[in-house]
């Protein structure tokens, strides 16, 4: 049996599964853990180097993409901006061929000459959902880092 | 779109998916849900998934893999083999105790294993 089956099984007969599944579409932290997962898989990196590359440990970011443990703000902020410099490098340098809805606006705006307000847009995307707006404005200052290292 | 990962959970010759029904027994709905969620993932990055998310099963002759799964702060675990070149066939599950993986999995997942493959005619 593949999970699909089981799936729509489960939400003919289990009442608590259906809602279970509802509430954990509607939970943010677990569509971070979602990006982070599939950023680290388009960057090609390994959870240790996204660890070293936010300053963080191989540990944390297993929990964060598995959306379990209690994060820090400051750390999910400093793994998806070390994730989106990763994949920005990665579609600069080899030019990737499978990109993200997200990242293909980015790529399209970056293009253009205002590259520090759609890096800024990228981030404050994902933030604004999460972070709220002073991590936004934060997130906009490591923006202009990030055009720059772009 | 088709996920390019197959994951297949073992069911016995009457087709009772009994893995599936042991997931139903471990978990809270929750990590039910969780749990779909990580087996998406699955068949989505397959073995490009790194980090603890698999372990290599000592002492088995199968050539038997842990999935190692953390839902809602409990550590479950999947063991299974990887068949075709991209589809990976589920054998047991269970929540992780210390001690290592208890040798009573181990032999269920190898029995499970025959049994799948003297029905799948694969050697």
């Amino acid at each position: 049996m593949r999970i699909d089956a089981w799936h729509r099984e489960m939400l003919q007969r289990s009442p608590e599964y259906a809602q279970a599944v509802a509430e954990l579409e509607a939970d943010e932290f677990q569509r971070i853990a979602d990006e982070i997962l599939a950023l680290r898989m388009e960057a090609g990196l390994t959870q240790t180097e996204v660890a070293r590359l936010a300053k963080t440990t191989q540990a944390e970011v297993s929990l964060l993409e598995r959306g379990e443990g209690n994060p820090k703000l400051a750390t999910v902020e400093r793994v998806l901006v070390a994730l989106r410099r990763a994949v920005a490098r990665e579609w600069t340098g080899v030019g990737v061929q499978t990109v993200s809805a997200t990242h293909q606006a980015w790529v399209s705006v970056a293009a253009s000459s205002t590259i520090g307000s759609a890096a800024g847009f990228v981030v404050m995307n994902a933030d604004t959902n999460w972070l709220g707006q002073d991590s936004a404005q934060r997130s906009m200052q490591n923006s202009a880092d990030f055009a720059v290292a772009a | 779109m088709e996920a390019p990962w197959v994951v297949e959970f073992y069911e016995t010759a009457t087709g009772r998916p009994v893995l599936l029904d042991e997931v139903e027994s471990l978990m809270t709905a929750r990590q039910q849900a969780k749990f779909r969620e990580a087996i998406s993932k699955l068949e989505l990055h397959g073995r490009r998934l790194d980090g603890d998310y698999f372990d290599t099963v000592r002492g088995s002759k199968a050539g038997l893999v842990e999935f190692r799964l953390t839902l809602d702060r409990v550590d479950f675990r999947l063991l299974f083999v990887q068949q075709a070149r991209r589809t990976f066939l589920m054998l047991v599950a269970y929540k992780e105790k210390r001690g290592g993986i208890p040798r009573p999995m181990i032999r269920t997942a190898e029995q499970r294993l025959k049994d799948w493959r003297d029905r799948h005619d694969e050697n």
